[in-house]
């Protein structure tokens, strides 16, 4: 590796974890880590994201192994509730830490 | 993102699926029996007048409930609360657990030194107080400003009770005309936000995430 790419590498911006830098799942993500689960109803209400969305990027968010859903019948009535796992908070806590240390390096 | 977004996030969560306005209709029906209660004890007695209220309050409850789980949580959804939120309510349940034994306490007290204190301006202060005490714990622990105003409006009611039932102006030391414009003030909050809510907000319907 040479000195210009390990410098780039260390950069905070080139440590933004992608996964969680867009705008919905960052949304997403966010309602998450404030509570210690919440249902896809609540999710919708609070990021204003639809069912198709809110699906297609819980998908995701499952697939980097950062969120879990609970499946299960209250009253015979399904319900899911999902949750970060703890790779999610720790990936969470680790993007905000990288963001503000990439926009405290920007001028004025 | 601070620390003080995510607390606000955190804040704004809670009050989405908690402060509906259901709380406030129940809180009304709590304080509409110190406004019935004394035109009741004529005829049912002190201890009847009070105890006629127990299945009201059952029947009010269930019927929250089923409001809360089948108009409510379609709309607003459903929330487990982190550590720290938890334990600020358990904080919560043990000041007002508090607050209610010593109400109790200084009530048996007031009886047993005084036989008989509602006619002195003892039972008044003492009530304002508690009331006062008890909504300002709610409100801090809650993190619902407009509880500080309930028990502003509640405390505010023995007093002037006290005082319009001196000055000849109402009955029962005041408490049905007080805490009756109380309770109705607390149901018209409660109701309109719901009103709100429900109409603001249409159900969520799908399939599961």
């Amino acid at each position: 590796m040479t000195e210009r790419s390990a410098d780039s590498e260390a950069h905070p911006l080139n440590r933004i974890d992608p996964v969680i830098h867009a705008p919905a799942r960052l949304k997403v993500m966010t309602q998450l880590y404030v509570v210690e689960a919440a249902d896809a109803a609540f999710l919708i209400r609070q990021t204003g994201l639809t069912w198709g969305n809110l699906s297609t990027h819980l998908g995701k968010l499952e697939e980097s192994g950062y969120v879990v859903l609970e499946k299960g019948f209250r009253k015979k009535r399904p319900y899911t509730m999902i949750s970060l796992t703890s790779e999610g908070r720790a990936a969470f806590r680790a993007y905000r830490a990288n963001m503000q240390r990439a926009l405290a390096q920007l001028p004025d | 993102m601070t620390t003080d977004g995510l607390k606000a996030t955190e804040r704004r969560a809670f009050r989405a699926v908690v402060d509906t306005g259901l709380w406030d209709v129940f809180l009304a029906a709590v304080f509409a029996m110190l406004a019935i209660a004394p035109l009741l004890s004529g005829t049912l007695g002190d201890f009847w007048s009070s105890a006629i209220f127990l299945p009201v309050y059952a029947a009010l409850y269930l019927a929250l409930r089923i409001v809360q789980q089948r108009v409510v949580v379609p709309r607003v959804g459903q929330v487990r609360f982190g550590p720290d939120r938890t334990a600020r309510l358990k904080r919560f349940t043990m000041v007002m657990l508090t607050v209610n034994v010593a109400a109790l306490v200084v009530g048996l007290a007031g009886f047993a030194l005084f036989e008989r204190i509602t006619g002195d301006w003892v039972f008044p202060v003492t009530l304002s107080f508690i009331l006062l005490i008890g909504c300002s714990a709610a409100a801090h622990f809650l993190e619902i400003p407009r509880l500080f105003l309930y028990g502003l409006l509640l405390a505010v009611a023995p007093m002037v009770g006290e005082w319009l039932f001196r000055q000849g102006y109402a009955s029962h030391h005041g408490f049905p005309v007080m805490f009756g414009i109380a309770a109705g003030v607390i149901a018209v909050v409660g109701l309109t936000k719901l009103v709100f809510v429900i109409r603001s907000q249409s159900p969520i319907v799908g399939d599961g995430a």
